[in-house]
């Protein structure tokens, strides 16, 4: 019997039983697949990790080294398992043909350099995930490269430097558990031993790695202190294993994070269908329910017989859903396998994913059921003396046609307008679609626009200016480092050029230890600002401004007080502002402080001739052999490409997705509403109002609703969106969306108002087969 | 002659049977002005006569002159057109709008017809409703009025428009005595005023108020009796006896 009722229940409402299945099971298979993701992330990376043997901590240093100072320390720290130094064997972008052709990398921001494969951990891994090796004449490019050039096993790679050259055949494509990121810019080039130490006689300056592998990961910030207070090389960059998991998650992160939020968007969709659904089958069924009560049937059994339908639709939609997510989550971690490669599915791989989709039915359900309390509130007597009225009597009375002077558009639109308003209850589920729809296509490419604009930089530790310069080594090149400013400020076509000098600090933390800190000074903040989280940048001597990291690192919030130690000297500075950073290991502060021993400078300037960039950059790379430039576009290009991409192709879905859903709802909505309103229908052709007038009332409705949804779409837009780009991008706070007026204001309503009329006049369509002999059945 | 009806049949289909004939052969004429009502037992086939030449739905075979015009002849938009101009409908519940008001169920037609300004149809609206007795309750709701004060709305609903012929499909059906004499006290004045009226009854009292009686029976109209205009209510007894008279004759 039951099955004959769904059998008949979907024969009758097709396109409804249709709809809700297909958001039911799309919930589902995005949860699902956020799910699989995640697990899948979490495998690979510890597969990865443990594959890699990835360090527990490392020191970037360039300069001279002493391993017997490095053995020493290790010798007595009871925390370390192994310790080695790795040499890297930096190449400028000009020297280095990674296409074989004569097309060098002199344009990339990448930094490569060339080490050999490590003896006991931080292993280079081919993409079987095994310890890469490399023969002689052979090659191990790192998997950035691979993508972004499509380079194929067997291709070649030219090095020239000076009367060295040598061509190198690909032979594996090398995962890096530090460097694979495209957020990080260093890449590792493997050669096979004998190669690299024919290639160190031509690099007279190599860089280090002075990593660590710790006994048990859980010491490694007890073991940052006491290498901080260790006199080992401390100049460089400071990572640790924590970190190398952030970058390695971030870009597939957002995605889990975007797709669980389209994900919970789709379920809340799913959740007003079916309250709409539900509502209109007990409108329609208004008098059966009351007979069902009339001769006994308890409330009970008359939900049974109803939650049946939705039952089997919600359990069937999420089962599939779930099988789908097994075939679409390739889609979505191809990124990730390539980087880190696969694990072998495990029982949690499938349990996990399968507990989501079993979620959304549990949801689904417990609303259903909910929604089907109204069964309590019908009255046997009122149910078959007369049909539930849902309008608003108190906005009908008031918006009588025969009250109004005139119709300023017609009296057919007006109809139209006064249905919406004295029934504004019902229209809400379309009201609601058409702003989660205009959330969905703007948002994602509102944050496309954020990330892929040049300011973006600025919220990421960087000010955004034409040029930057990085100044390492200062010891060493002083005089190098003193002619640049000189020239710099000279020049005629500079302008607004900062400089700022880092230099190492010590602040006491909440412990009262003291933690070696690296601060960047400078008078002016102002020309090349920071977003900042909260508070602002140091105004005056006694401020300083922590990046997020070392804001938790001290436990310190704005207003807080830090006890600085200036070369003995002790100082008390007020917090005047936190900021998000990612640069230089994302422990930074920033003050305005003046120090002897500086370690790097960062010269920021604008030039007056935007277009003639690249050509200064040039010119000073040429001009000065130890400075790094940075062009900030192209940097935000080549390091958030990566994240740039996933954003857009999510755009793209998300806005078709979006589309889909308002045809879907419209399509959905308006053939419930028609099937509804049959006999008003029939009763209006009955006294002559022809079948084009009634469907122009259905488009006026229409078209008023998504008025209503996409104004109210783009407030929920520029209210939240900015708040969940936030979350996508953790810690990244304050973000003010860069919206194309254009696209959010005119061109996505036009659309969604374009995909309304058309959806509701070809559903409209079915009011021509309604009989006025429909009065009399 | 307003309606001249030719050898009309009606079929309707039935799952894996005969289609049942509803109908059979009907030739009928009314003419202008006349006050007519169909009688016959229950399945007898006089609300299917009376949807068939109200254009309302089509028949199998033969035609439907409508003032000289065959409406199987007629488009869809030009039956709507009918409807609207020229032909008013009253049904056995008064089928009005539940999110309208009385008046503006009155008024929704001729609104949307376009034909006359909001004022002249705000003043006949108002002319009408005051002639049947339901000025007072103009702006209620539909919740608001009795069974018999909404069909009176349905007959102001029917005449916005002045139509030349009133349908009614047993417009006295539904109601208690005292109301439908009412709406036939209201049906003889719009008579009075030249328009064509047809109703389909079962009750012998409605029809012996109606100048000529048609019987049906089976699908076809087996008989016709002429009772002339009811000029005052004080020959209504009389006519009641004549009517039921013919009837026993009639039926057995």
């Amino acid at each position: 019997m039951i099955r004959n009722l769904i059998k008949k229940d979907f024969k009758k409402n097709k396109i409804i039983t249709l709809t809700l299945f297909v958001f039911i099971l799309l919930s589902s298979m995005l949860v699902s697949s956020s799910l699989t993701i995640v697990t899948e992330l979490n495998g690979s990376l510890n597969n990865l990790f443990e594959k890699s043997k990835v360090p527990s901590y490392v020191q970037m240093y360039s300069g001279d080294i002493s391993q017997a100072k490095i053995d020493k320390f290790t010798k007595k720290n009871d925390l370390v398992k192994h310790q080695q130094t790795v040499e890297m064997l930096g190449i400028s972008g000009e020297n280095l043909f990674l296409q074989g052709n004569n097309e060098s990398e002199v344009n990339s921001i990448i930094e490569n350099s060339f080490v050999k494969q490590n003896p006991s951990f931080d292993f280079l891994l081919d993409t079987n995930n095994k310890v890469a090796k490399i023969a002689d004449g052979k090659i191990g490019i790192p998997v950035y490269h691979q993508q972004k050039y499509n380079l194929k096993l067997g291709s070649k790679v030219k090095v020239k430097l000076g009367d060295y050259e040598k061509t190198f055949v690909i032979s594996a494509f090398i995962r890096d558990s530090q460097m694979n990121p495209s957020l990080v810019t260093s890449k590792r080039i493997l050669l096979s031993s004998h190669d690299w130490a024919q290639m160190k006689k031509k690099i007279q300056t190599p860089e280090y790695l002075v990593e660590f592998e710790l006994k048990n990961e859980a010491d490694i910030s007890k073991f940052e202190k006491q290498y901080q207070k260790s006199k080992l090389p401390q100049s460089g960059t400071a990572l640790t294993r924590t970190l190398y998991t952030v970058l390695n998650s971030m870009t597939d992160g957002i995605i889990v994070a975007i797709i669980t939020l389209i994900s919970l968007l789709l379920i809340l969709i799913a959740a007003l269908c079916l309250r709409f659904s539900i509502l209109t089958s007990i409108e329609e069924d208004y008098r059966e329910i009351g007979i069902m009560k009339a001769i006994g049937i308890s409330n009970k059994n008359t939900k049974k017989i109803y939650m049946v339908k939705y039952t089997v639709l919600s359990a069937t939609a999420c089962l599939v859903g779930f099988l789908s997510s097994i075939l679409i989550t390739s889609q979505f971690t191809k990124s990730m396998t390539d980087y880190m490669g696969t694990t072998p599915k495990t029982a949690i791989s499938y349990l996990l994913p399968f507990v989501g989709s079993l979620v959304v039915f549990g949801l689904v359900y417990l609303f259903c059921k909910t929604v089907f309390r109204r069964f309590k509130k019908i009255s046997a007597y009122n149910a078959l003396q007369a049909s539930e009225t849902t309008s608003n009597r108190k906005i009908a009375r008031r918006m009588s046609l025969t009250k109004k002077k005139g119709f300023l558009f017609g009296p057919n639109v007006f109809i139209g307008i006064r249905d919406v308003l004295t029934k504004i209850k019902t229209y809400l589920l379309l009201t609601v679609i058409y702003s989660i729809c205009v959330f969905l296509m703007s948002v994602p490419l509102s944050f496309l626009q954020t990330v892929q604009s040049p300011s973006f930089i600025s919220y990421m530790g960087a000010g955004k200016s034409d040029l930057r310069i990085d100044a390492h080594q200062v010891d060493k090149n002083k005089a190098e480092f003193q002619k640049l400013q000189t020239e710099l400020k000279q020049n005629s076509d500079v302008k607004n050029l900062v400089v700022y000098s880092t230099s190492s600090y010590q602040i006491k933390n909440s412990d009262g230890e003291l933690v070696t800190t690296k601060i960047e000074s400078t008078n002016d903040y102002q020309t090349y600002p920071l977003k900042y989280v909260t508070g602002s940048a140091p105004k005056t001597a006694n401020e300083i401004a922590l990046s997020s990291m070392n804001a938790d690192e001290f436990g310190a919030g704005v207003g807080d007080k830090l006890t600085v130690y200036n070369q003995g000297k002790k100082q008390k500075l007020k917090v005047s502002g936190i900021y998000q950073d990612v640069t230089n290991g994302g422990k930074t502060a920033k003050a305005k402080l003046s120090s002897k021993d500086v370690l790097w400078y960062t010269f920021n300037f604008n030039l007056k001739d935007p277009s003639k960039t690249d050509e200064f950059k040039t010119k000073l790379t040429k001009e000065f052999k130890h400075i790094k430039v940075t062009n900030t576009d192209e940097y935000i290009h080549q390091t958030l490409g990566g994240i740039i991409q996933q954003v857009s192709n999510i755009s793209v879905v998300s806005f078709v997705l979006a589309v889909f859903i308002a045809i879907l709802i419209t399509f959905m909505f308006f053939k419930m509403t028609i099937a509804k309103e049959t006999k008003d229908i029939a009763i209006m052709k009955s006294i002559g109002i022809s079948n084009k007038t009634v469907r122009v009332q259905y488009l006026t409705r229409s078209v008023m609703v998504s008025i209503f949804g996409i104004v109210l779409g783009i407030l929920l837009t520029n209210l939240l969106g900015p708040k969940v780009a936030t979350l996508l991008i953790s810690g990244v706070s304050n973000l003010t969306f860069t919206n194309n007026f254009v696209l959010t204001y005119l061109l996505i309503p036009l659309l969604l108002i374009i995909v309304a009329t058309i959806s509701t006049w070809i559903v409209s369509s079915t009011i021509k087969k309604i009989k006025v002999m429909t009065i009399t059945e | 002659m307003i309606l001249k009806v030719s050898n009309l049949s009606k079929s309707f289909p039935i799952e894996n049977m005969e289609p049942q004939q509803v109908l059979k052969n009907i030739d009928l004429t009314i003419d202008n002005g006349e006050f007519v009502s169909i009688m016959g037992a229950s399945g007898s086939g006089k609300s299917t006569l009376l949807y068939t030449i109200s254009g309302m739905t089509q028949p199998t075979s033969g035609t439907v002159e409508f003032a000289g015009e065959n409406l199987s002849n007629l488009s869809e938009e030009e039956l709507t057109n009918l409807r609207l101009g020229k032909i008013g409908f009253v049904f056995q519940q008064a089928n009005l709008l539940k999110n309208f008001s009385l008046i503006d169920n009155v008024t929704l037609s001729a609104y949307l017809g376009k034909k006359e300004s909001k004022l002249k149809i705000d003043q006949r609206a108002k002319q009408l409703m005051k002639q049947a007795g339901v000025s007072e309750i103009a702006t209620k709701d539909i919740t608001q009025a009795s069974g018999g004060q909404l069909q009176r709305v349905s007959i102001c609903r029917a005449l916005i428009n002045q139509p030349e012929i009133i349908f009614g499909d047993e417009p006295t059906g539904a109601l208690n005595s005292n109301s439908a004499a009412d709406i036939m006290k209201l049906f003889n004045e719009v008579n009075q005023t030249g328009k064509t009226i047809l109703l389909v009854t079962h009750d012998a009292k409605i029809a012996s108020q109606t100048e000529r009686i048609l019987y049906m029976s089976d699908g076809e109209i087996i008989a016709e009796r002429y009772l002339g205009k009811m000029t005052d209510s004080s020959q209504l007894k009389e006519r009641e006896e004549k009517v039921a008279e013919w009837l026993k004759v009639l039926e057995f």
